[in-house]
């Protein structure tokens, strides 16, 4: 495929191709400033069907919807305008655990990549400020345990568990719990929520 | 005038969508540059802000590449680029 001008990004085990077409009058939602935002929603059904295929969607021409597409999961994109032999030979790359984006939307792509990555590092950079055990205390947090829990699994009283949980939020700039779980879930930790202890 | 390491790209150049691929088009001397795939990519990202630590890094992703070959990759196309007048000379 590589001659045919397709970009490979890491490739996955899976050896199955989901193909999900995105429904455009269905999908789109106005912006206030008139261009329209692409909601993806094909996911969940592309993940009951068919959850080790890998999914390549065929969308509008627009880098938006690949960008998109790409942050919900998909392996592949491809205007939906291609003809069916650039689909079915998309299809079979993608089935093979490779991904497939068209050449025009490669730049897109990187940009995406750096931006997302730029914003990792920032969030890297806050979770700095907390001292060892803050880290501790707000990995456990963000799994939804109160300070009763994460004081018996830390081994320290709800006070002190407490006047941790409050230092990270003076330290991260959070009022909630809520936005202290939608955080750390940008950061990158693991926020399932865990059994209260009883 | 833009950082060594943070590239802009000559803002003259009007990208040309053809068929299977894209080009470059300056209107000043008429001439049509025609680049691979990832060198467009590369230079679509010469924005004077993002490094080329930060391309490096995003092209090792895009193309599952290690660090090394990524940095080879950004290097010569970033030199290519340069030497064809399309990346600003600051």
């Amino acid at each position: 495929m590589a001659d045919a001008g397709w970009v490979h990004y890491p490739k996955s085990e899976s050896h199955r191709a989901f193909v999900a077409r995105l429904a455009l009058e269905l999908d789109r939602v106005s912006r206030p400033d008139g261009g329209a935002d692409v909601d993806i929603r094909f996911s969940g059904e592309a993940a009951d069907r068919t959850p080790s295929a890998n999914l390549l969607v065929l969308g509008p021409d627009s880098a938006d919807a690949m960008l998109e597409s790409v942050r919900v999961g998909a392996a592949g994109y491809l205007p939906a305008t291609r003809s069916l032999d650039e689909i079915v030979r998309a299809t079979i790359a993608v089935s093979c655990g490779r991904a497939v984006i068209p050449d025009e939307m490669l730049g897109a792509l990187l940009r995406q990549i750096v931006e997302d990555r730029r914003a990792e590092l920032r969030h890297r950079e806050r979770l700095d400020a907390l001292t060892p055990r803050e880290t501790e205390v707000f990995e456990l947090a963000a799994t939804g345990l109160d300070k009763f829990s994460i004081g018996r699994r830390l081994g320290i009283s709800p006070a002190t568990a407490r006047t941790h949980l409050s230092n990270i939020m003076a330290k991260l700039d959070l009022d909630s719990r809520a936005q202290l779980v939608a955080t750390a879930a940008a950061m990158g930790v693991d926020t399932t929520p865990r059994e209260a202890d009883t | 005038m833009n950082a060594p390491n943070r590239p802009l790209r000559n803002e003259r150049l009007e990208v040309v969508n053809r068929q299977d691929s894209q080009a470059l088009f300056d209107p000043v001397t008429g001439s049509l540059h025609t680049l691979d795939p990832t060198s467009m990519a590369i230079w679509e990202a010469c924005d004077g802000e993002t490094t080329t630590e930060e391309m490096v890094e995003a092209v090792a992703i895009l193309g599952d590449l290690s660090d090394e070959a990524a940095g080879r990759l950004v290097a010569a196309s970033l030199r290519e680029l340069r030497s064809a007048g399309l990346l600003s000379s600051g």
